[in-house]
């Protein structure tokens, strides 16, 4: 059976993906980008189901530095630079994958501007987003069917 | 407030509220609600990433200080959002009709939310909060 990894800062996405994916993929989970690399690592995987905003982690488990973006971005806000990070996590972790050498389908559930899709996959490849939980088409785009 | 943070807010609330709140509703076909379904659907509504729907756009987007709730889809989804907040009883004993209907306003509601967020992208606040000076 395929395997897809769920990564996420909650479980909505784990549940969901156990009700409605599971007839078709083996489901592992991941709340931090270490463990999706540590996942990644332990065997093959086919795709993967990434939460975009991490509101609800850490601070010290985000990918990326508050501080340093605070002052990069933001004009040493740390509050917006701590709510950057969280909002973009999904992708911060994504590009933390890739540079990892893991090239894997990557499915979003949220609805990105066209402009920020296309420089998405100039970046990181295989990256696909549907604006809703609908098992249909997050099957279609994680088996890459679409 | 920063423009951005507009965006960002109803960015959030699509995220947040109406992307979760159908998460059930967008998956039932024919009907057939199994428990594990009417139980999933209970979650979306009444604990949404631990809160209740309604709690969580409220916070959000409070009627009193968002310029978002100057939006007509602002209103559509919070009066969609009460109906659901009120269903409650009917939902938990698992009546059929309600779920079908609850389903239906769920969907409705991540709609609204998603035009929202489109509207937040083009446009500037239409309001300024309520209580602020002229």
């Amino acid at each position: 059976m395929k395997r897809l990894l769920v990564i996420e800062d909650g479980n909505e996405y784990a549940e969901f993906a156990r009700l409605f994916l599971s007839a078709h993929f083996h489901i592992e989970v991941a709340q931090r980008s270490v463990d999706a690399l540590a996942c990644l690592r332990g065997g093959p995987m086919d795709a993967l189901l990434i939460d975009l905003r991490f509101d609800r982690a850490q601070e010290t488990d985000l990918v990326g530095d508050v501080k340093a973006t605070a002052e990069r971005l933001f004009g040493g806000d740390r509050d917006r630079a701590l709510r950057h990070l969280q909002d973009q996590q999904g992708v911060l972790i994504l590009a933390e994958l890739r540079a990892a050498g893991f090239g894997q389908r990557a499915v979003f559930i949220h609805e990105f501007l066209p402009r920020r899709m296309e420089n998405l996959r100039r970046l990181y490849g295989l990256v696909f987003a549907l604006p809703s939980f609908d098992s249909a088409a997050v099957l279609r785009a994680l088996e890459g069917a679409d | 407030m920063f423009r951005s943070e507009i965006r960002r807010m109803a960015s959030a609330l699509a995220h947040d509220v109406g992307k979760y709140v159908a998460r059930t509703a967008r998956n039932v076909s024919d009907g057939a609600w199994t428990p594990e379904l009417v139980n999933m659907l209970l979650r979306d509504l009444y604990d949404l990433r631990g809160e209740r729907a309604l709690q969580a756009f409220l916070r959000l987007a409070p009627a009193a200080t968002s310029p978002l709730a100057g939006f007509p889809e602002w209103t559509t989804a919070h009066d969609l959002l009460l109906e659901l907040d009120a269903m409650e009883p009917e939902l938990r004993a698992g009546h059929v009709p309600t779920l079908q209907r609850a389903a239906l306003s769920a969907l409705k509601v991540e709609g609204a939310l998603q035009d929202l967020a489109q509207r937040a992208r083009v446009s500037a606040p239409v309001r300024k909060p309520r209580g602020t000076p002229p």
